[in-house]
């Protein structure tokens, strides 16, 4: 009963303060259970449509002629292999397919289209369902890449233009691709029912093959490639595996799922600090009571249970409800991974592992509560009935007197003079305003830099204002020749430069062969930007991209042996570059391309300043059927533009959660600090302090510890914020993001928004202040 | 002699639960002339305090009119309230009320900077006169902790006098003094009331009230009766004679009040 009215009466006393900390407590919860779910949901799903689809272990993309009785030869005798499969891939230009009904092709798409018919014994596609998708003649199953860019849907027509006739399919399906279902994946397979395939086949003639393997046991992958490279099987193309199938399908989702995780422990930090405060405000508040209760002989450890009970009733509850909560917002969070993976039966662990998560942050909240009552102690009876002063007071620097302020504003000095003199007091304050800078000027950082067009340095591209790329057609060698002269004769065209792309095989350190992929040409003519080094500039050197230099454990000035025509060449390495394309892994030398082995043809161009790209664009798309021309904004837009939407709506909650989280904490703060000024507040307002200039003197404490705050949190971004990005995308082949600041938004924009926000909430929170008279003390 | 300060029919009260009012002052009649030194003596509990706080517009009285200087403070906003208390008024309280984190020279020089009427290089002139005049000054830069009682409460002298107020109001500023600094500090407070500041004193001490120009004296919410004692010469044998005559006063002040038996105020059994 006692342990009610005591519950009672100071939830009353501190509605505000305990709701906030309730709030904080159940998004905590709530995040955490949604993000393990998440994690756990994706891992499940994964692994059941990869094994619904019967993922293929190796996949060899290859353009060209294969000798199929040496392959089969091949794999029969080799014990690794399970089963194995030829797919057949009609290649289609972008300018072929329309995907709606407007004259609009997906000429300026970057993916590489082809048409396939379903499989037979692996490598499945599947609808949204999880089911292996059957389809009647005249339909079509489309990749859910398209559902979501493009809106297409279920019942639409598509149509793909052929130069001997139109045909229009109905879409039946969406296609969940194992293995091409990521947006950063640039190949995307439409599926045809078997009948369908064939007439298609007969009007466009270009067929690219993957040359599938299931392995009986996926831990000898790595042996089994070096097997099937190194025994000169057909390898005009990428190479694949399954790994890279489960990293680049979990990737956007695993993710979202540790943003949303590192969010609950950061949100549950900042309910662990506000209830910080608010117990040390109670305490405080409390001070005289507490001494009585210890005078009267109570024991310590009921008077600590009696605020221990509140607290973790309040936790508890906060928990639970966040718990309860997460279940609604699941779907919020799950779609993406829902439309592209699906959902697993559900197991017992997805049950488990949300409520293990949520009861961890209680048992973190309900440790933290009972170290911060341990201050119970320190209170004496004597002193507490004595004085009833909880206040220290704090040291003085000498050079901080009013006497010595010259001319500088009295409230404005004195708000100076308080966060010098009780800066440990207000730390906390600067740490969160440290924190809050951070949250919010990190993703603003990273935003812009991934939306500015200079981001194309970390795809391994020099800057040019067009980008043409030829991949395998007949006589491709010949018609890269016919561009290059006609590019060269058009007068609109100020720099060009012709880059080939194809397949070397170099030695490792172990004497093993490898094959390479290598960019070919004079690459001094549109320049990159190198991690360290410079670009090739004769036949002997070689720049690595920074993956390849990591695998391969090269450095600049190490030597990498390539084999050409059968002879050892030493090939020094010259510099190392950040690419985030084809997996990361890149060269560029100055060699002659390999003819057996080209993958495909680049051509980078600038025009004269005069000429406008897109109408140039559009000129050579139709020029160069069928090469894909593309502005090189838009090359980038389209590779990155899922990760830049989605990153924008990181951006945007992460500063509403730290100005809130300025807010929220600023206001508990000001709410303590101000509790404990009172008697300070008293003597100056009898003075004759107006309330405007005691608010005045608070604000400039918040606003000093806030432009502290925002200064080393930039400077922390520009530092280690840069440096942890770069580590996170190191693994995509980045090594060294330098950010591209918008100066408008972090000079302005976001100190405006956090400065608006603590002055508000600093008027709002000090305006206890007009409580406090000095007619208050001395009432008699 | 011009009127510096007057309430008329001054009442406050506070709400007790919703129903109940506890009134504290009941339509008090005052008036203090110009160079006036007026004490309010009475029990406790009789609103000697609310009195001086009401008058002086530290809080907002419930009912009735206060005039200083023939401005009415009821119709005063908080900030001109505030410039009052900074540019007009002086304060010294019984616990003093010095700020923990400033010097005693600071807390001293604060008003007059926050004031801005002189220049502050004058403020600090004016402090070290008035350091010197009440004996501190080889305590300017010392914490609050390092002085005495009496010490501090003539820094709290310093402190309201620093924009030179036209009149001074004091809360039992000798109450936790002993009699060795009280008397200095009234002596002090004399001296002030001599160069043209009317004093007004709350206290409980008639040897602190019989140096005052006239006695007013409280009961229940009220001033019931008062004495006028003309100017004092500080001659210790007129002092024993005042003294002597305010307690006779006193005594005769108790019966008054007990034969009047203030039946409205007495009814208002919440008041104690």
């Amino acid at each position: 009963m006692l342990l009610y009215r005591i519950l009672s009466k100071d939830l009353k006393r501190k509605k505000g303060t305990m709701a906030g900390v309730f709030v904080f407590i159940m998004l905590s919860s709530l995040l955490v259970s949604s993000g393990s779910r998440l994690i756990i949901e994706l891992n499940n799903s994964l692994e059941h449509m990869f094994e619904t689809a019967k993922v293929p272990h190796f996949v060899q993309m290859h353009s060209g002629d294969i000798d199929l009785k040496k392959l089969n030869k091949w794999s029969e005798s080799n014990f690794l292999v399970q089963d194995r499969q030829i797919v057949e891939m009609i290649s289609i230009d972008g300018s072929a397919l329309f995907l709606n009904k407007g004259p609009e092709s997906e000429e300026n798409s970057i993916m590489d289209i082809s048409f396939v018919r379903q499989n037979k014994s692996f490598d499945f596609l599947l609808d949204t369902e999880n089911r292996i998708i059957e389809l009647l003649p005249g339909e079509v199953a489309v990749p859910v890449y398209y559902a979501e860019q493009k809106n297409v849907e279920i019942g639409d027509l598509i149509r793909v233009r052929s130069e001997a006739k139109e045909e229009s399919y109905k879409v039946s399906a969406l296609i969940r691709d194992a293995q091409m279902n990521p947006a950063i994946v640039h190949s995307k397979r439409f599926l045809l029912n078997d009948a369908d395939f064939d007439k298609m086949r007969q009007n466009f003639d270009q067929l690219e093959y993957l040359i599938e393997f299931r392995l009986n046991d996926t831990g000898s992958l790595d042996k089994f490639t070096n097997e099937y490279l190194s025994a000169g099987m057909p390898q005009q193309g990428p190479t694949v595996d399954y790994h890279l199938f489960k990293i680049l399908n979990s990737l956007s989702d695993g993710m979202a799922a540790s943003v949303v995780i590192i969010l609950s422990i950061l949100l549950m930090l900042i309910a662990i600090l506000c209830l910080r405060l608010t117990i040390i405000t109670t305490i405080e508040e409390d001070y005289k009571e507490i001494g009585v209760m210890k005078a009267v002989g109570m024991p310590q450890n009921r008077i600590k249970c009696l605020y221990l009970f509140k607290y973790n009733l309040i936790g508890a509850a906060a928990v639970i409800s966040g718990y309860l909560l997460s279940h609604s917002t699941d779907k919020l969070l799950m779609a993406n991974s829902m439309l592209y993976i699906g959902r697993a039966p559900k197991g017992l662990f997805l049950v488990v592992g949300p409520i293990l998560s949520a009861a961890s942050i209680f048992l973190f909240i309900m440790l933290s509560i009972d170290l911060m009552l341990k201050r119970i102690q320190n209170i004496s009876a004597a002193r507490a009935l004595q004085e009833g002063d909880k206040t220290e007071v704090p040291k003085k620097i000498s050079a901080l007197r009013v006497s010595r302020s010259g001319n500088i504003n009295i409230n404005f000095f004195l708000g100076l003079k308080d966060v010098i003199e009780r800066f440990r007091v207000f730390s906390l304050l600067a740490f969160i305003f440290f924190l809050s800078a951070f949250i919010t000027i990190l993703p603003v950082h990273f935003l812009s830099t991934i939306s500015s067009p200079d981001f194309i340095t970390y795809m391994g591209i020099g800057k040019s204002d067009i980008r043409i790329d030829l991949h395998k057609t007949t006589g491709i060698e010949e018609r890269f020749e016919e561009m290059i002269n006609l590019i060269d004769r058009d007068n609109d065209v100020a720099l060009y430069s012709p880059l080939v792309t194809s397949k070397f095989t170099v030695l490792d350190d172990t004497g093993h062969s490898e094959s390479l992929m290598v960019e070919t040409g004079d690459f001094s003519i549109f320049s990159l930007d190198y991690l360290s080094g410079r670009a090739p500039q004769n036949n002997d050197e070689i720049a690595l991209s920074y993956l390849n230099s990591q695998e391969l454990n090269k450095n600049i000035g190490d030597v990498l042996i390539f084999q050409i025509e059968g002879n050892n060449h030493n090939m020094r390495v010259c510099g190392i570059y950040q690419d985030i394309t084809n997996g990361g892994r890149t060269a560029k030398a100055s060699l002659p391309h390999n003819k057996d082995k080209v993958l495909w043809y680049t051509l980078c161009l600038n025009l004269k300043s005069e000429v406008l790209i897109p109408s140039k664009v559009h000129e050579y798309s139709r020029l160069f059927y069928p090469a894909r021309v593309s502005d090189l904004d838009n090359y980038k837009s389209q590779t990155l533009s899922n990760t830049i939407t989605q990153f924008r709506k990181i951006t945007i909650i992460a500063i509403a959660v730290g100005a809130s989280v300025a807010m929220l904490i600023s206001y508990l703060f000001l709410k303590m600090i101000i509790n404990r000024d009172s008697e300070r507040v008293r003597i100056m307002r009898s003075l004759g302090f107006s309330l405007r200039q005691l608010k005045a003197q608070y604000l400039t404490t918040t606003l000093i510890l806030l432009v502290f705050g925002i200064v080393t949190g930039t400077i922390f971004t520009n530092t280690a914020g840069q440096a942890f990005i770069s580590y996170l995308i190191s693994f995509l082949g980045a090594a060294r993001i330098r950010f591209i600041i918008n100066p408008f938004q972090t000079a302005v924009l976001v100190p405006v928004l956090l400065i608006s926000t603590v002055s508000l909430t600093t008027a709002i929170s000090v305006n206890g202040i007009k409580e406090y008279r000095i007619t208050a003390s001395v009432a008699e | 002699m011009s009127t510096i300060l007057q309430s008329e029919k001054l009442s406050k009260y506070y709400k007790i639960g919703t129903n109940n009012l506890k009134k504290v002052l009941n339509e008090v009649d005052l008036q203090v002339e110009r160079g006036e030194f007026v004490t309010i003596m009475g029990p406790s509990g009789s609103g000697k305090s609310t009195l001086l706080y009401n008058i002086s517009g530290m809080d907002r009285m419930s009912s009735g009119r206060v005039y200083f200087n023939e401005k009415e403070l009821s119709g005063l906003s908080e900030k001109s309230l505030s410039d009052l208390r900074l540019n007009e008024m002086g304060f010294i309280f019984q616990q003093i009320h010095l700020l923990k984190n400033l010097s005693l020279k600071d807390n001293i020089i604060l008003s007059g900077y926050l004031s801005g009427r002189r220049h502050r290089k004058d403020v600090n002139k004016k402090a070290q006169f008035l350091m010197e005049m009440t004996g501190i000054e080889s305590l300017a830069h010392n914490d609050i902790t390092q002085a005495s009682g009496g010490q501090l409460q003539r820094v709290g002298i310093c402190r309201a006098l620093i924009n030179d107020p036209e009149i001074i109001f004091g809360d039992e500023p000798t109450g936790a003094l002993d009699s060795k600094s009280s008397s200095e500090i009234m002596q002090l407070l004399r001296t002030i009331n001599k160069s043209g500041t009317t004093v007004l004193l709350v206290t409980h001490d008639s040897k602190v009230a019989s140096q005052s120009d006239r006695v007013l004296y409280m009961e229940d919410g009220q001033i019931v009766t008062e004495i006028t004692l003309g100017r004092f010469s500080g001659n210790k044998k007129e002092a024993l004679e005042r003294e002597s005559r305010l307690s006779e006063w006193l005594l005769k002040s108790d019966d008054h009040v007990k034969d009047a038996a203030i039946a409205p105020l007495l009814t208002e059994s919440v008041y104690n």
